[in-house]
């Protein structure tokens, strides 16, 4: 077709005129982020000894079905640092009483055994100079520099392990939504007609949207390659950090390219981000799969999250994976662009039926409308969130998962710890950690509808008939409510239905439904807090209230960063009600924190109804 | 005389800027209230008021004579409303959103639902992202109809409908009128007004500038009258309410104020009248006149 292109720079100017606060925040948030991570984590594993312990968690198989493999390390180098390092404990006769002494400060076992072990080095490394203890320790490092060997765990790979898949995940949604912001978006809020009866090409507003893309990412990967190299910490070297940005910048134009392709099959922009943020949960679960599983290792590669982590950072720094991900978002971008040629603004491939002539008796309520718009969302979420579970579920009790208890184990006895929990008991407490947060966002979707419908004009239908207020934000919100039980009921199912046959088989593992339930549905109390959060931020801030993505970002990277001991003060974590939330089974549940944050959920949600009520509604 | 709407001193500001600036106006019993203005007036802003979505900031609203802010939900039981700018949800069709909303009032009566259905030709099977504006105003329009309010409270309605269904609407709120109903209709089409409307308010720049019923209003202003005569009509000029004389071919034009008319037309007589018209002013020739008036240049339309 001629002139598919035209005025495509006109329109590129004008998205980005249109994007430079949004966009701009996004990258201002994720640079800093990333670099200002860099220096503290540097300096929280300076040693070779916390070095050593960090492997040791990154090795456990909850951690690599949560971040991937640990790359740039020498296995053998930490085990017989590790081996020494025990031998030379053991030898110091008071060990055991050290370790009842800590213990007993801590107020039992409360947190999973690595972490606990962490704790106790921080603890051991604290003690007086002239401690028994440290004296005797003290042989052991004029050991280690007597007998020099390399440990080449640096600081970048450690970094690049703790931290890359994250960060792609944050970008990738930015992406989707800059996409589907400029395509799908504005067609279906009529604005793209009005630049299609322009003289611009069929395509200049796709083309000019994924230009736009380009623009941002490379802004983004740039800074945050110059970034990280301009911290100057030793191990993070200046082509490690230009390849971590690129790998971050090629990451988010892939998933710019998949938010591309599924504006034109599905018939929304909702529809069209669903299916993108689905697409990368699979691509997230598939590296998951394989890196937990040296057999299916081929998976790791086909999912470009896998791939990516596969470039080494900082210890290979192998370009490759970028290029191929490139080139893959390169044809899945000129399949987007086919398929823009062929079909209708506004249509998708995925046709309309006609539909009901009469409602059901359901749609006569506020609730029964909050119902019928939440209904698909939430339907599709559980199954999405089921088979996660199921998913994580199906790791348990394969042979791989017994290879790394085995390594786990072995780990843990160099690190003292008891037997007390086992890997599968840890790794199902991460799970619940991490469902926790995918089964927040249809709970906050649901609590945030309200405000949507608000921004469109369509809550003075309501408010214009026989409706209250109260009974109509209440509506949204009782559903905010049962979907938070729903989702984390689906996370224990899911896990439960495929780890079945194992756990059944293995009644030592001592892992049953019912204490699925237990350790999934002890989170509903912080869910809780952040739907009384935004229900307040509807009523008192509406304008302000799509800040909930910041606090829930927030509060994920505080209980992930969290995990490692001594990186936060107490109150920065604090912040976040998911610190008070116990991980079972190693942690108990005491019901006064939960009992607290229950209650403030409710004052949190009772002020928002207040402030709703009192307020005008808005149009913007 | 209880009024089915009563507006009183009511002043909207939204931060610095006054939307609404101390307006006064009532509707009565059963009586079709035509509400005019420039895009930004303020009509919407009045409406949203009257129906409890935006608080007043002083003065205030009662409809039923309870209020507006307060009694929403009470007030609402009685009243339909259709909004300016129809935003449905994408993934309903017609037919839901119209039962949802004649439902939230209560009373449903399906046959009546269908003949309206069958009056403005519409499809209530497709998904309302399909939908035109034109008839996303039918489903609003229909659910209104539908429903048994003692109100009517319509935002420029037919903005978006065809001069066929525009007829269907002027019928459908003539019969509520004749079984008493009272209408406000905020409107920007003048044929549609005089037709309809027992009186009429004018707002411009969140101000009232004039109510009362079109006689009322066609009195303020001037009357435009074309004359030839057997000799040459003179001293027209002199006479008081004489504006804008203008020879013609065969005679003269002049505008002159109602009140004056009686004294004018005698004063011609004398002249030997061939041929006289005389044109009232339209609905259209009053807002003409409050849009162009120099204080208005700078803001309104």
């Amino acid at each position: 077709m001629k002139g598919s292109f035209t005025n495509t720079g006109s329109l590129v100017r004008f998205i980005l005129r249109r994007e430079r606060v949004v966009s701009a925040v996004w990258i201002l948030a994720l640079v800093l982020f990333s670099v200002g991570l860099v220096p503290a984590l540097g300096e929280m594993f300076g040693g070779v000894e916390s070095r050593a312990n960090l492997v040791g968690m990154l090795k456990n198989p909850s951690m690599i079905a949560m971040v991937g493999p640990a790359f740039g390390h020498d296995e053998k180098d930490i085990e017989e640092f590790s081996r020494h390092k025990m031998t030379y404990q053991a030898a110091f006769p008071r060990y055991t009483e050290y370790f009842n002494t800590f213990s007993a400060q801590e107020g039992g076992d409360t947190d999973d055994p690595v972490a606990l072990m962490a704790r106790f080095s921080i603890y051991l490394d604290g003690l007086n100079e002239d401690d028994p203890y440290k004296t005797h320790m003290r042989g052991f490092e004029d050991y280690l520099a007597a007998v020099p060997f390399e440990l080449s765990y640096n600081t970048g790979a450690l970094y690049t392990n703790f931290m890359l898949l994250w960060v792609i995940i944050t970008v990738g949604i930015m992406n989707i939504f800059l996409i589907a912001r400029h395509t799908r978006g504005d067609e279906e809020k009529g604005r793209g007609e009005v630049v299609l009866s322009l003289p611009v090409g069929r395509l200049s507003n796709l083309n000019a949207s994924m230009i736009t893309a380009v623009i941002v990412n490379t802004i983004l990967a740039l800074l945050t390659g110059l970034g990280i190299a301009a911290m100057g910490v030793e191990g993070v070297g200046f082509a490690g950090s230009m390849l971590y940005g690129v790998a971050l910048g090629v990451s988010g134009l892939f998933f710019a390219a998949v938010a591309a392709l599924f504006c034109q099959l599905s018939s929304s922009s909702r529809g069209a981000i669903s299916l993108s943020v689905l697409a990368l949960g699979v691509i997230y679960m598939l590296r998951a799969a394989g890196d937990m599983n040296g057999d299916m290792e081929a998976l790791s590669y086909i999912s470009p999250m896998g791939l990516i982590q596969r470039s080494e950072i900082f210890v290979e720094n192998y370009l490759w994976p970028s290029l191929v991900v490139l080139l893959v978002s390169v044809v899945i971008t000129s399949l987007a662009y086919a398929l823009n040629t062929v079909r209708d603004l506004g249509q998708g491939f995925i046709a309309a039926r006609p539909g009901r002539k009469e409602a059901s008796p359901l749609l006569s309520s506020p609730f029964g409308l909050a119902f019928r718009l939440l209904r698909n969302s939430v339907i599709a979420w559980f199954v999405g969130i089921f088979a996660i579970g199921a998913a994580y579920g199906s790791i348990l009790g394969t042979e791989a998962f017994e290879g790394f208890m085995e390594t786990n184990e072995f780990y843990s006895q160099i690190m003292g710890v008891s037997a007390d929990y086992t890997a599968t008991e840890s790794f199902v407490s991460t799970i619940g950690f991490i469902m926790a947060f995918i089964a927040i966002v249809p709970v906050l979707i649901a609590a945030l509808k309200l405000r949507g419908e608000e921004k469109e004009g369509r809550t003075e239908h309501m408010l214009s008939r026989a409706v209250s207020r109260a009974g109509y934000l209440s509506s949204f919100t009782v559903l905010a409510f049962l979907s938070s039980v729903l989702m984390q009921c689906a996370t224990a199912l899911g896990v439960y239905s495929a780890a079945a046959a194992v756990l059944a088989e293995s009644p030592e593992i001592g892992i049953t439904l019912g204490f699925l339930l237990r350790a999934n549905l002890v989170y509903l109390p912080a869910i809780w807090v952040m739907i009384g959060v935004t229900v307040l931020l509807v009523g008192l801030l509406p304008k302000a209230s799509g800040a909930i993505w910041g606090y829930y970002g927030l509060s994920f990277f505080l209980v992930f960063i969290g995990r490692l001991p001594g990186l936060l003060p107490e109150w920065a974590q604090n912040i976040t009600p998911f610190a008070f939330i116990p991980q079972l089974p190693m942690e108990e549940i005491t019901l006064a924190p939960l009992a607290v944050l229950t209650a403030l959920a409710a004052v949190l949600t009772a002020a928002g109804f207040i402030f709703y009520r009192r307020r005008d509604m808005l149009t913007v | 005389m209880t009024y089915t709407l009563d507006i009183q001193n009511l002043t909207k500001k939204f931060g610095q800027f006054t939307a609404l600036n101390d307006i006064s106006l009532q509707v009565k019993e059963g009586e079709v209230f035509g509400y005019i203005g420039p895009n930004g007036a303020g009509k919407t802003t009045t409406i949203r008021v009257l129906l409890g979505i935006l608080h007043a900031t002083q003065g205030g609203a009662k409809v039923f004579g309870l209020d507006a802010w307060k009694d929403a939900v009470e007030i609402h039981k009685r009243i339909a409303y259709v909004p300016g700018d129809v935003n449905l949800w994408p993934n309903l069709t017609g037919g839901e959103v119209i039962d949802l909303f004649v439902r939230l009032r209560g009373r449903h009566d399906r046959q009546k639902r269908e003949k309206l259905l069958e009056m403005f030709d519409l499809d209530p099977s497709k998904k309302c992202r399909t939908y035109s504006k034109g008839n996303r105003q039918k489903v609003a329009l229909v659910a209104a109809f539908a429903s048994d309010a003692d109100l009517f409270i319509l935002d420029e309605p037919t903005s978006g409908l065809d001069p066929l269904m525009e007829q269907v609407f002027q019928e459908c709120v003539l019969e509520r009128k004749n079984s008493g109903k009272g209408i406000f209709l905020s409107s920007h089409i003048l044929s549609e007004v005089e037709r309809l409307c027992d009186r009429v308010g004018i707002i411009r720049e969140g101000r009232i500038v004039e109510t009362g019923t079109l006689a009322e209003l066609r009195h303020l202003t001037r009357i435009l009258i074309n004359v030839a005569a057997e000799r040459p009509i003179e001293g027209l000029e002199a006479l008081k309410g004489v504006h804008e004389v203008i020879p013609q071919q065969d005679g003269l034009s002049f505008q002159v104020d109602s009140n004056e008319l009686g004294s004018v037309v005698s004063h011609i007589s004398q002249f030997g009248v061939k041929k006289l018209e005389s044109m009232p002013p339209t609905l259209e020739d009053l807002f003409m006149r409050h849009y162009n008036a120099p204080d208005a240049r700078d803001g309104g339309s």
